[in-house]
């Protein structure tokens, strides 16, 4: 016997106007053991992949902001390290030589708008006790002149030439340093200013 | 009219509103039916109806998204809490149709359950020895010795029923009664 008959022949034998509606059925029957839960519709599915979607955003643009502080913090420390690159290693050994301690980190550097750029390295003289200072000029399109403390005066040029240092005014907390310098005959006077 | 998939089955595995809905309406008319032709009674179908949903909705989280699989277990269902009601009621499993007695039996699949209830719709076109021979032979899958034993006539008696029975459920089917 074919099934769909026999269920065709069960429903015609019924008045189904008597069958209970949909309605009916859930108002007689119980639904606080296993109540209904909501359809994940596109839409709340939408939501949450919305929802979702921010968080991940939130995090990537978090991220990215820790990210650029600690490039522009490493960028700003970093002048040091450029600014330690100004002293080449030579440079750095023969300060060392000469002085205990070189605080590679300048405490004075000129304007960057300025011709000339000049570097005030502090140094810890253990013979002395005393702190002393190198500078290096760097004078643009010009030859660089290294001024020690001892007053000698180098060229960048591998010429060597020594010029004379008369004088010198380093004011740190005014961020000025003054030169008078002889040099061939020729005396110079700088002033640097922060 | 949404139609049941196995996506609403699912669906209502999970208990989801729009499912239960779906199922119902699919289903209700037939499961209706199957009670009342063993009931024979509006207000007992009614109460069992409503008990045989309650049932699959407590379940549903056993539910496996087959339609063919649901579609038996909740017939078999329907068909087991109308008979526990029957019992229930002492009526000794014994329900007339017609003047006709239906025999309700203890069936573990829907399509039996489903025959076994349209036998009894046919049962008012056949004499009781033809409606018990095509019970036995086409529901129980029992042989013609097997049920001449039992009817304590002979298996040529017991063909003879039988192709008169077939003779009538072709017709039955046909419009013809």
């Amino acid at each position: 016997m074919k099934v769909k008959k026999i269920e065709e022949k069960i429903i015609e034998s019924i008045d189904v106007n008597e069958v209970p509606s949909v309605e009916e059925i859930k108002n007689r029957m119980d639904f606080s053991k296993h109540p209904f839960k909501e359809r994940e519709t596109k839409e709340t599915n939408v939501k949450r992949k919305m929802v979702f979607g921010c968080l991940v955003s939130s995090l990537c643009t978090l991220i990215i902001c820790l990210v650029c502080m600690c490039v522009v913090i490493n960028h700003n420390l970093g002048n040091s390290s450029h600014i330690e690159d100004v002293l080449s290693n030579d440079e750095i050994n023969t300060l060392l030589l000469q002085f205990e301690d070189v605080n590679s980190k300048p405490i004075f550097y000129s304007n960057a708008e300025s011709k000339y750029s000049i570097y005030v390295y502090e140094c810890y003289n253990k013979e002395k006790n005393l702190k002393e200072y190198y500078y290096k000029i760097n004078f643009t399109g010009q030859n660089s002149i290294k001024i020690y403390i001892n007053g000698t005066i180098k060229l960048a040029t591998e010429e060597e030439n020594f010029g004379r240092l008369l004088s010198t005014e380093h004011d740190c907390n005014n961020q000025r340093i003054e030169f008078e310098v002889e040099y061939k005959g020729t005396k110079k006077y700088y002033c640097f200013t922060n | 009219m949404n139609k049941v998939t196995n996506k609403v089955l699912k669906a209502l595995r999970n208990r989801e509103e729009y499912a239960f809905d779906i199922v119902v309406e699919e289903y209700r008319e037939l499961l209706y039916g199957i009670i009342y032709k063993l009931l024979l009674n509006k207000e007992d179908t009614e109460d069992v109806f409503i008990i045989v949903l309650q049932k699959i909705w407590d379940n549903a989280d056993k539910i496996k998204a087959d339609k063919e699989q649901f579609k038996n277990w909740i017939i078999t269902i329907a068909y087991n809490r109308a008979r526990n009601f029957l019992r229930d009621k002492q009526t000794e499993n014994k329900v007339y149709f017609d003047n006709k007695e239906l025999m309700i039996e203890e069936y573990k699949d829907a399509n039996s359950i489903l025959s076994s209830i349209y036998l009894a719709d046919m049962q008012r076109f056949m004499s009781d020895e033809e409606y018990r021979i095509l019970i036995y032979k086409d529901i129980k899958k029992m042989n013609f010795s097997e049920i001449s034993k039992i009817m304590d006539i002979s298996d040529k008696t017991v063909k003879t029923y039988y192709m008169h029975a077939k003779k009538i459920a072709r017709k039955y089917f046909e419009g013809d009664l």
